[in-house]
């Protein structure tokens, strides 16, 4: 077992386990977001769920913590090692012949993402820390409607979202279909996985990019 | 045709090295890419200059010897072909064409154009075998009745010569596709069953140990491999690895 810590196999099916973790969370949190245009009352309601259920606050929310931290330390780890491995770079590079771009800028779309999720982390999960543990403010089930579409009142933070999900959708166009081979997952089932994961990719960073553009083109008027 | 060749020169594995600038006449499509070095080497040898050196074979494209990546790509633009194999038809009159060493931290340059490769040696070495008795009762292979899909797939596996293209095309120096080749051609066959956990466990180690990047699987190997490995290799060997691991 060991030997399993230490090699590049491992390495690569932590990176594939943490990444398919973090989309199984991208479509949970997708699925209570469009209820944010569907129905406010239902995002409300999700939300406060979300925020107050002891089982997602303290046993998933930290698991979710856990897994973007192993996947993007992981992310950069590989890429350490990756740069290492070539040694001296060569004069000319044909990487476009044989690969596409997403494949060959994982970590520069990984990047993107990341400086996102602290930007995402500042506006959401800090305020509501802040609002349960620092101001101890009463629970209000009706406040998250109207936090979130006023969020994106100001244009740069939505375009900000919105270039991240395009960033985002890249980097699930190849990782998605990409974890099943690190795990050793190639079959006649393939071909369907790789189906799935171009719908999803586009599918679902393009949901998200229109529920931001959707509450800054109708915000709340007071 | 004329062309404009940009080729790496290092004197040796310790000195620095660098691009030279080449101009060379004369040159016909049907020519090899390596006969046309051979061309630029006589002319340099009858000037009194130091010829370039390049690995060479059997220059029929099943020996694995030969590599070269050629403007930006290992054994040149043409697919499913090895350096020997690749005509100067696919280039123009005036093209300037880049030659480089195939670079990897694993292949260190021992001169000019020509890499250590026996870091794919050692790798073999660690387990790319199956013990057999051959004592006088070896025992026939052909006894063994194979299913033809598994035989077909051990053979395609087996079809890889070692030349390094995918570690040369690979943007982090990967050695997976070359590993999971060796490791499936036996990986498929009851004969290499008996050792399948030592085996898939010590080639991984030993490359690992000789300092390859990780795959990040962009299928840049399998297009640029001469001999069409398939990605499906390097996902057996990462299932053979695991089960081997979690059962050891």
């Amino acid at each position: 077992m060991s030997g399993l810590i230490k090699s590049s196999i491992a390495r690569k099916v932590v990176m594939a386990l943490s990444g398919l973790f973090l989309v199984v969370f991208l479509t949970q949190h997708f699925t209570i977001n469009i209820t944010s245009v569907i129905d406010p009352e239902t995002f409300n309601s999700w939300s406060h769920f979300m925020g107050y259920n002891p089982l997602v606050q303290f046993v998933l929310q930290p698991i979710l913590i856990a897994g973007v931290i192993i996947h993007f330390v992981m992310g950069f780890v590989l890429e350490i090692q990756n740069k290492k491995a070539r040694g001296i770079n060569y004069v000319k590079f044909k990487g476009s012949a044989n690969a596409p771009w997403v494949s060959r800028n994982m970590i520069y779309s990984g990047l993107v993402i990341l400086a996102f999720l602290v930007l995402h982390f500042y506006d959401f999960w800090v305020h509501e820390m802040a609002y349960k543990y620092i101001e101890v403010s009463p629970e209000d089930p009706t406040r998250y409607y109207h936090e979130t579409v006023e969020k994106f009142e100001p244009f740069w933070r939505t375009i900000l979202y919105v270039l991240a999900f395009v960033l985002l959708s890249l980097h699930l166009w190849h990782g998605f279909a990409s974890s099943f081979q690190s795990m050793g997952w190639n079959n006649k089932y393939t071909p369907a996985v790789k189906t799935f994961t171009k719908i999803f990719s586009v599918v679902i960073p393009l949901g998200f990019a229109f529920i931001a553009l959707y509450h800054h083109l109708n915000p709340i008027t007071h | 045709m004329k062309l404009y060749l940009k080729i790496w020169r290092q004197k040796d594995a310790s000195s620095p090295g660098k691009i030279v600038d080449y101009t060379l006449d004369g040159v016909e499509g049907d020519m090899s890419f390596l006969e046309m070095l051979d061309i630029l080497n006589e002319e340099l040898v009858s000037k009194g200059e130091e010829p370039v050196e390049f690995d060479h074979d059997c220059r029929e494209g099943i020996c694995g010897t030969c590599s070269l990546q050629i403007n930006g790509e290992p054994h040149g633009p043409d697919r499913l072909v090895t350096t020997c194999q690749l005509h100067m038809r696919k280039f123009k009159d005036g093209d300037t064409i880049v030659i480089e060493p195939f670079r990897a931290k694993a292949f260190p340059v021992i001169k000019d154009l020509i890499v250590d490769r026996s870091s794919f040696e050692r790798i073999q070495q660690a387990g790319g075998f199956i013990s057999v008795n051959t004592s006088g009762n070896t025992v026939d292979a052909n006894a063994i009745p194979i299913n033809k899909h598994d035989a077909d797939e051990a053979m395609d596996a087996a079809t890889c010569i070692g030349c390094g293209a995918c570690v040369a095309a690979c943007k982090n120096a990967s050695a997976m596709l070359f590993t999971s080749a060796k490791v499936s051609q036996f990986a498929l066959l009851p004969q290499g069953r008996i050792e399948a956990v030592e085996r898939v466990q010590n080639m991984v180690r030993q490359m690992d140990l000789e300092g390859f990047g990780n795959c990040t699987n962009t299928g840049a190997c399998e297009v640029e491999c001469p001999k069409g490995i398939s990605l499906t290799n390097i996902a057996r060997m990462n299932r053979e690895y695991l089960s081997a691991t979690l059962k050891g």
